[in-house]
């Protein structure tokens, strides 16, 4: 296996202190690609059914994919699988950055942790060299400090993957860190890192990635970076990164805005949208090998936080900590994400329990002798500053903050679970699902819980001809768009580059062709799609998850949204039904959603 | 002499032009054998290092095995002659020479040849070809 793959990955017990390589057959290779398809191959092998997901048993694998490591646009992601401690079904979760290109140098696809260490440990994998060094040190430490401080002694060429104070405490939406800025975020990841005493994985690998046909993939490349200059959509991304999806998003009223009560909020308009953003964008950032560049950094030069500097925000993070709690203030929410980064949260889910905390507050819910005396009204920025930290360190009401929004709310009770926007225990990401049928069954049935990275129906529901408020095909559309992400995905790549191009199918397979000299095609890719999301299927259904899981909150279908050119819209329990029933039946799953006999022999998976 | 001049404020840290190098000199994709180099400035990209093809190269002077010399395009390394003393590495005030981690010997950029593989695959045009 000389291109592309390695064709093994190393496995560390960090209970037993040893270390194995696991060799990945072909076959293996040939019919889950990588990333999240490997990923659906080793977690039942790791994990036995009813494992707790925070105790030694469960395991954390780090993947890359077959293109990892080259120039393939988006090829520096790696993916963090593990079962999660929010929904107890799979979860991937994806990143990128220098671990994605060390553990491919080191000569592994990835890296699998099991067990637990009896004391707070880094894992070092040097060239074919894996020591446990002695984290105690770093233990407590902010993501920056923990990043910076092992740079400083080990060199800057490390690839470094970290938790700071959240995952240490178990924070349910904890993260993992890489390159000081990007997180492997949702889905509890940097939980179950914590709960194995695992503060960071440091990876630093010499050999490099050949292809078997070098010149073609060069030529593919240039011919896509060509590309890039003639593409509009391409060239505003470049200039305003994600936070221009807030101009459309606030456009067609489907922003969350004051924990999604609404679907606009006036006062984003050029404050926290893209035009705001890019007032305070100083420079252009890319990961590793990628000619797009979305990431920007942003520095704050009045004000308050006069000074702060961070790679970001992203689009997500401007809604959920800007719209969702009714701040507009864009220091305020740069500064929310830097302590995000530091203190190892998500952003997504962090600002969802804040948005669902200030509603509670609002409504009587909670009072202020609940809050660890803060005023807990939507646009108070300060309140949101001093919840985060609440959060990361479990102090005061951030102990139940911290479970996340659906445990949160039942212990709180009072009905408060009427404010809850999640789906499997994962909270919503930016896209407000009464807007769109899509959006709302892409949410239900995504395996980890509400994500927006699986499907986008947007792009046809409210951008393009279809209606939104019908069930009508959208069980195929959202099919449809999971199985191309699922490419990437596994392929492993950032699935940016292909919406900015574009790039389809085809032209990810000839990329995958040329890195590995294998024959993949178009038709192969699809189906592998079609059996990587059953695998994970049966995974969830092995966990007792299942179609009542594939539900919606209670204001997604009692609520209509209160303003703005969707207001009024909700979903009905019947519609998301309809959905539902064609969605398992073009999955070849019964009407529980459960893989029939004949699907999983079609797919070649054996039970 | 042409050399490769680069305006760190449109870099975006890809380190595409690492892998493109690395690609052109050994074919593979290997950011520790590339003869340009993206250095960081704490948390953010600082600046891209690469060799700025000095007309009296204090490199030259030092290397023992005459494997660097002074043409009228660049500095050229004829690496069947280096012996990986790292003294040029030592010597360049600039710290734009580096050692393979495969080989033990120096790497330096030579413009592949006139080729400029960098500068065909940056996005930004943030590296340039100039003229001295």
């Amino acid at each position: 296996m000389g291109y592309g793959y390695r064709g093994k990955i190393l496995v560390v017990d960090l209970t037993k202190l040893n270390w194995y390589q696991k060799e990945l057959p072909l076959e293996t290779l040939r019919k889950f690609i990588g990333g999240r398809g490997l990923g659906s191959a080793l977690l039942p092998e790791f994990v036995a059914k009813n494992t707790d997901p925070l105790g030694p048993d469960n395991a954390l694998l780090f993947l890359t994919g077959p293109v990892t490591g080259t120039l393939v646009p988006g090829g520096a992601k790696y993916v963090a699988v593990t079962k999660s401690p929010v929904s107890g079904g799979f979860c991937d979760s994806y990143s990128s950055g220098r671990l994605a290109f060390e553990i491919k140098s080191a000569g592994y696809d990835g890296i699998a942790v099991l067990g637990k260490a009896s004391k707070p440990v880094v894992l070092s994998v040097d060239g074919g060299r894996v020591d446990f060094l002695p984290a105690a040190g770093l233990w407590g430490k902010c993501t920056f400090d923990t990043e910076g401080e092992l740079k400083a002694k080990y060199g800057e060429d490390v690839g470094i993957a970290c938790i700071g104070p959240a995952g240490e405490r178990l924070v349910m939406f904890a993260s993992i860190n890489s390159d000081f800025f990007r997180q492997a975020a949702r889905g509890g990841v940097g939980a179950v890192m914590g709960s194995k005493n695992l503060k960071a994985l440091m990876v630093r690998g010499y050999s490099g990635v050949k292809c078997y046909d070098s010149e073609a993939l060069m030529d593919k490349v240039k011919e896509y970076r060509h590309a890039l200059d003639k593409s509009e959509h391409a060239l505003k991304r470049m200039k305003y990164g994600t936070p221009l999806t807030m101009n459309i998003t606030n456009a067609l009223g489907m922003l969350p805005t004051r924990n999604f009560q609404d679907g606009v909020f006036p006062e984003a308009e050029g404050q926290i949208d893209g035009d705001g953003f890019i007032k305070d964008v100083v420079k252009h950032r890319g990961c590793i090998g990628c000619l797009i560049a979305c990431s920007k950094i942003a520095r704050v030069d009045t004000g308050e936080f006069a000074g702060d500097m961070v790679e970001g925000p992203e689009y997500e993070t401007m809604a959920l900590l800007g719209s969702n709690l009714g701040i507009s203030d864009r220091a305020a929410v740069i500064r929310a994400n830097i302590l995000c980064d530091k203190l190892g949260m998500d952003t997504i889910s962090a600002g969802n329990v804040i948005g669902f905390a200030m509603e509670c507050y609002e409504k009587g819910i909670l009072v202020k002798g609940d809050c660890s005396n803060l005023e807990l009204g939507f646009g108070n920025t300060g309140s949101m500053l001093q919840l985060l930290e609440h959060i990361a360190f479990r102090t005061g009401i951030g102990d139940i903050l911290a479970e996340g929004v659906r445990n949160a709310a039942n212990r709180i009770g009072k009905g408060a679970i009427r404010f809850a926007n999640h789906i499997k225990g994962l909270e919503f990401p930016a896209y407000e699902p009464r807007a769109g049928y899509g959006i709302a069954l892409a949410y239900a049935v995504s395996p980890r819980g509400a994500c927006h990275r699986r499907a986008w129906p947007p792009k046809v529901e409210s951008l393009g001809k279809i209606p939104p408020d019908t069930t009508e095909g959208k069980a195929k559309i959202v099919k449809t768009m999971y199985d191309e992400n699922t490419v990437l995905h596994s392929a492993l790549v950032c699935d940016f580059p292909s919406k900015m191009a574009p790039l389809n199918i085809g032209d990810i397979v000839s990329f995958l062709n040329a890195v590995t000299g294998m024959d993949f095609t178009e038709a192969e890719m699809l189906k592998a799609a079609d059996r990587i999301e059953t695998m994970i299927r049966m995974f969830n259904t092995r966990e007792g998850l299942g179609r009542k899981d594939d539900d919606l909150p209670y204001r997604t279908y009692n609520e209509g949204i209160k303003s703005g050119p969707q207001k009024g819209m909700h979903l009905t329990k019947d519609a998301l039904d309809r959905m539902l029933d064609e969605y398992y039946m073009l999955r070849g799953w019964d009407r529980e959603g459960r893989p029939t006999r004949e699907t999983l022999q079609f797919l070649g998976i054996s039970r | 002499m042409q050399h490769i001049h680069v305006d760190n404020s449109l870099c975006t840290g890809c380190q595409a032009c690492q892998l493109v190098c690395s690609m052109k000199e050994f074919g593979e994709f290997n950011l520790r054998r590339s003869s340009i180099r993206v250095r960081m400035e704490g948390m953010f990209p600082g600046d891209v290092n690469v060799c700025r093809q000095c007309a009296h190269a204090p490199c030259v002077g030092v290397c023992p095995a005459g494997a660097l010399r002074v043409d009228e395009q660049r500095v050229s390394l004829d690496r069947t002659k280096c012996t990986g003393c790292g003294l040029c590495a030592e010597e360049c005030p600039f710290e734009a020479i580096y050692i393979d981690p495969f080989d033990g010997l120096a790497l330096k950029c030579d413009l592949c040849g006139g080729e400029f593989s960098c500068v065909k695959y940056c996005q930004k045009n943030a590296i340039k070809i100039t003229k001295d």
